[in-house]
């Protein structure tokens, strides 16, 4: 395995042994850490002293199930602390057959200028890019597939990473070549953009170079781990037959499903925007009810989205999007979300942060609640770079300030996702602490406080919260650096055969003898880095707060606040 | 002893249990001391155990507590997402 590092500036390349210290490192955990390591917490995010790092996880291109998620880590230009954004798609397990460990790009060109990474078994190299200035992510692919195959993995960015807005993601190409996952969080696609990079082709060719120490006995802890993920029946059956769309009704029932900018926990349209609608619209128009993001992955909760005639229309469309173009901005046409859930594709914009900006900008009386054309129009600005589009792309913060209102459900200027913290409220500590600013995915306590998965914790009181929020932080720091999609952790939680065969592939690739506790001690010490560096930059306590609305203001229908003390959120990640 | 109303809302494969018309939703009469437990089996719902089932936005675990006037009852079987 080695590190390659790519300098912006005099465009040069080289190539890196993996330092001991780096060896037991992948995914987030080795992101975190070379940017904790050479980053000066106090640099400005798109300057030349901040760094973006591409690594796939430990299990990367092994034969471990729906291991193939990316990690990209830098300096966030969104919250201005570090940043973990992980994504679906094949970058991960091509990078990983063509032994790469990480991909470090630093330092930035003294022009403005488009520029494209090749990676391939012959080595790298540094093309213009000019031609493809100001085009989004679906004609990006296109040309790019043309040009150098169509079996490439495609990483690019749409209009809104060149412009370097807060919230441009990084698309990552799915199996059939759509730009449909994403490093969707915390504005990566900016930092990319600031390097004048305007997309890496991937061309993983014919070897794998992953290697085993022992094969047959990760093979017998792989299958046996695929099991248990095939026997959980949220793992197994749920998410293959409705992708992550069927929480909109789960949510809505419990009343944590944030509605008209978190006034209400139920939507009175949520049966139309709900999994149960989706399936059955899939259905009718022959798209695909279930779809794996990257090879590998036996969960496969993802789909492909027909229009009304039948044609493509978006793919890895998610219960978040979902929830942030539809309840949030009071908004009940399905149809009309998958149309935003396709342009935050193609322009490279996170839904979540983009759909929350929409909902802010109607609270601030640009357009109406449940204005689905314009919404859609305030969009397409965001593709032309006008000034109005700029403000959307740069997330829900920004939009917030724009409008004047503050109202802006945000934390560490990252917009909430799609569970209300005040009836959820393990969701809403994990949103408060988390070093990367409000993320589900970071500590995702809907397990045990919605699902039952995982023990049962009242999803409406504040007992238990703060436990099980940070061990679900530590699990998934875990999860991140292996490169394993976050939903192993159904099974895990609820079958104790799971993690020990975690611990088995991990000893039989790589010929460690780690232990359960050594390995959850890991992800502590990934939780510790970030801390420490968002410490450094000036992220303090005072920013592990929900906006004070949700303290204030009961949500119905359980009329309930968010009720923990400052000391109580302030004990979740103090070890 | 008298009847109650409650609304039954079911979801995603346990739909097929209602007529499709109804798209999960139905408003029933129950005796007043029907239990969780007993309305999963008159809605004809196997492997209760691993259901997850709301009374009025509120998880219950317990199926042996009695339905009361106007409970809104959601039953979904395991999903799950993020
Ligand atoms: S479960 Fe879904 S998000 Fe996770 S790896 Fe599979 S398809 Fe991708």
């Amino acid at each position: 395995m080695k590190i390659c590092r790519i300098d912006m500036s005099t465009k040069t390349i080289s190539f890196e042994e993996v330092k001991e210290e780096y060896v037991g490192l992948g995914g987030r955990g080795l992101t975190s850490r070379i940017i904790s390591d050479e980053v000066d917490a106090t640099s400005h995010p798109l300057g030349k002293n901040n760094k973006l790092v591409i690594a796939p996880g430990l299990f990367a291109g092994t034969l471990a199930p729906s291991s193939g998620r990316l990690s990209v880590g830098t300096k966030s230009p969104l919250t201005g602390g570090i940043k973990e954004s992980n994504a679906g798609g094949t970058a991960a397990q091509s990078l990983a057959k063509l032994g790469y460990k990480a991909v470090i790009i630093e330092n930035k060109p003294k022009n403005q200028e488009l520029n494209l990474i090749k990676i391939t078994p012959e080595g790298i190299t540094i093309e213009d890019a000019g031609y493809l200035k100001m085009k989004g992510n679906y004609e990006v692919g296109n040309i790019l597939r043309e040009k150098h195959g169509e079996k490439v993995t495609v990483m690019s960015l749409g209009q809104a990473g060149e412009m370097r807005l807060t919230a441009a993601s990084i698309a990552v190409t799915d199996p059939e070549g759509r730009p449909t996952r994403h490093c969707g969080r915390g504005g990566t696609g900016a930092v990319l953009g600031s390097k004048g990079i305007k997309a890496i082709v991937i061309d993983p060719g014919k070897e794998n170079k992953v290697e085993y120490h022992n094969i047959d006995n990760f093979r017998t802890a792989a299958r046996s781990f695929s099991k248990s993920v095939l026997a959980h029946p949220v793992s197994g059956q749920g998410l293959p037959a409705y992708g992550t769309a069927v929480l909109v009704n789960v949510l809505n029932e419990a009343g944590g499903l944030p509605t008209d900018n978190f006034r209400d926990g139920r939507f009175e349209f949520a049966e139309n925007i709900s999994g149960e609608t989706m399936f059955e619209t899939i259905e009718k128009r022959k798209g695909q009810t279930t779809h794996a993001c990257h090879p590998g992955c036996i969960m496969r909760c993802s789909q492909v989205y027909n229009d009304k005639k039948g044609d493509y229309l978006t793919g890895g469309f998610e219960y978040e999007t979902i929830w942030a173009f539809g309840a949030h901005c009071h908004i009940k046409d399905l149809d009309s979300i998958a149309q935003m859930d396709k342009m935050c594709d193609d322009f490279g914009v996170d839904t979540i942060d983009t759909g929350v900006a929409v909902g802010v900008a109607m609270e601030g009386g640009y357009l109406e609640f449940g204005d689905d054309k314009g919404a859609i129009k305030l969009l397409e600005e965001i593709g032309k770079g006008s000034p109005i589009g700029r403000i959307i792309g740069n997330g829900a913060a920004f939009t917030g300030q724009a409008f004047g209102t503050e109202r802006v459900p945000v934390v560490k200027r990252q917009a909430l996702p799609a569970y209300d913290p005040r009836s959820v409220k393990g969701q809403g500590v994990t949103y408060a602490t988390t070093p990367m600013g409000a993320d589900h995915t970071a500590g995702y306590a809907v397990t045990s406080n919605i699902l039952g998965v995982g023990g049962v914790v009242d999803p409406l009181k504040k007992d238990g919260q703060v436990e099980l929020s940070r061990n679900l932080q530590i699990a998934t720091a875990v999860l991140d650096s292996l490169g394993f999609c976050i939903f192993v952790a159904f099974p895990i939680l609820d079958d104790e055969t799971a993690f020990p065969e975690v611990a088995n592939m991990i000893n039989s690739k790589y010929n460690t003898n780690f232990d359960i506790n050594e390995i959850l001690a890991s992800g502590q010490e990934v939780l510790k880095l970030e801390k420490a560096f968002n410490q450094r930059a000036g992220i303090t306590k005072a920013q592990d707060r929900l906006p004070e609305f949700f303290k204030e203001e009961a949500v119905g229908p359980h009329n309930v606040t968010f009720d923990f003390t400052d000391e109580e959120l302030d004990e979740t990640l103090e070890f | 002893m008298g009847n109650i109303q409650i609304e039954v809302r079911l979801f995603a494969y346990l739909r097929e249990l209602f007529p499709p018309e109804s798209r999960g939703v139905k408003k029933v009469e129950v005796k007043e001391c029907l239990t969780i437990d007993n309305l999963m089996d008159e809605i004809g719902i196997v492997e209760k155990e691993i259901m997850i089932v709301m009374i009025n936005g509120v998880r219950k675990l317990d199926y042996n507590e009695s339905l009361k006037e106007g409970d809104r009852v959601s039953i979904f079987p395991p999903v799950g997402g993020g």
